[in-house]
């Protein structure tokens, strides 16, 4: 499955923005690339010419990175690989598992060496 | 219980506080078609991550079925309560490796606050066993 993951960066730039319980403009739950209901109140992944629009801070602009492999439920193998390669090489991320892929979400600085990363656990898998 | 050796004081550190919280309900993951029809299911679900194929939602189960939607298992919504921004993947790397050595499937839903986890239903005890235990051995490491 790890041999198999391709990932693949997506264009654009997105930021993670938290907003107050029932505080999400119409805007921004239109736009949103991906959402979350926490305890304290919605965590939305925006485009960052979205929360520049509604004067979000976009000081933490991220790429995402998509693991075009479907990641079944059994993929938690995947996420495990895919975090463990990003944190040996210092990479902050962001991992959102869909029900089709596995979502990777990095500073934009740190995409392509989050990319080379990945790409190079997915070429020791297949040679392993 | 065997454990994940994990030999960063970092990784450590974030494991030891992670404080993990099995959160009340059922849930599913739903595919939908990104069209207007799906408003009601949007509003209601928990988690949404847009794909290529669709949208990806994260429902309450009785929504899902309300709605009609397919699902599959009834999963469990297990939140690490560490504010981890960002600095969070070597605890996702961590815990996700305790999980697959356990057999336990899991979906990992980093959000702005915390990192959250879906389990099957019938394995949320032992995903919470598993991870208290990783938790206890990060914190005898750390107290050694």
């Amino acid at each position: 499955m790890i041999a198999g993951m391709n990932p693949e960066l997506l264009p654009g730039r997105v930021v993670f923005a938290a907003f107050a319980p029932g505080a999400v403009p119409l805007e921004a739950a239109a736009a949103a690339r991906a959402s979350f209901a926490e305890a304290e109140g919605p965590s939305l992944i925006l485009p960052v010419e979205t929360a520049e629009a509604l004067g979000l801070a976009t000081d933490q602009p991220m790429r995402q990175i998509t693991l075009t492999v479907f990641s079944a439920l059994d993929g938690v193998g995947l996420t495990a690989a895919a975090a463990a390669a990003l944190a040996d090489e210092g990479i902050p991320a962001n991992i959102v598992a869909a029900t089709r892929h596995d979502h990777v979400f990095v500073p934009e600085a740190r995409a392509k060496a989050a990319l080379a990363a990945l790409r190079a656990l997915s070429e020791r898998a297949a040679s392993g | 219980m065997s454990s994940i050796m994990t030999t960063s004081l970092k990784t450590d550190r974030l494991v030891a506080g992670m404080a993990p919280v099995l959160q009340p309900g059922l849930f599913v993951f739903c595919s939908v078609l990104h069209h207007a029809d799906n408003r009601e299911a949007l509003a209601q679900a928990h988690g949404m991550q847009v794909e290529d194929e669709g949208l990806s939602l994260i429902l309450p189960r009785a929504e899902a079925h309300r709605l009609g939607l397919t699902y599959e298992l009834p999963m469990r919504q297990i939140s690490l309560m560490a504010n981890v921004p960002l600095g969070g993947v070597a605890l996702t790397a961590a815990v996700a490796a305790a999980l697959t050595h356990m057999d336990v499937p899991a979906y990992v839903a980093a959000a702005s606050m915390h990192i959250h986890l879906y389990v099957p239903s019938d394995l949320a005890d032992e995903a919470l066993d598993t991870l208290r235990s990783l938790q206890r051995d990060a914190r005898e490491r750390l107290a050694a």
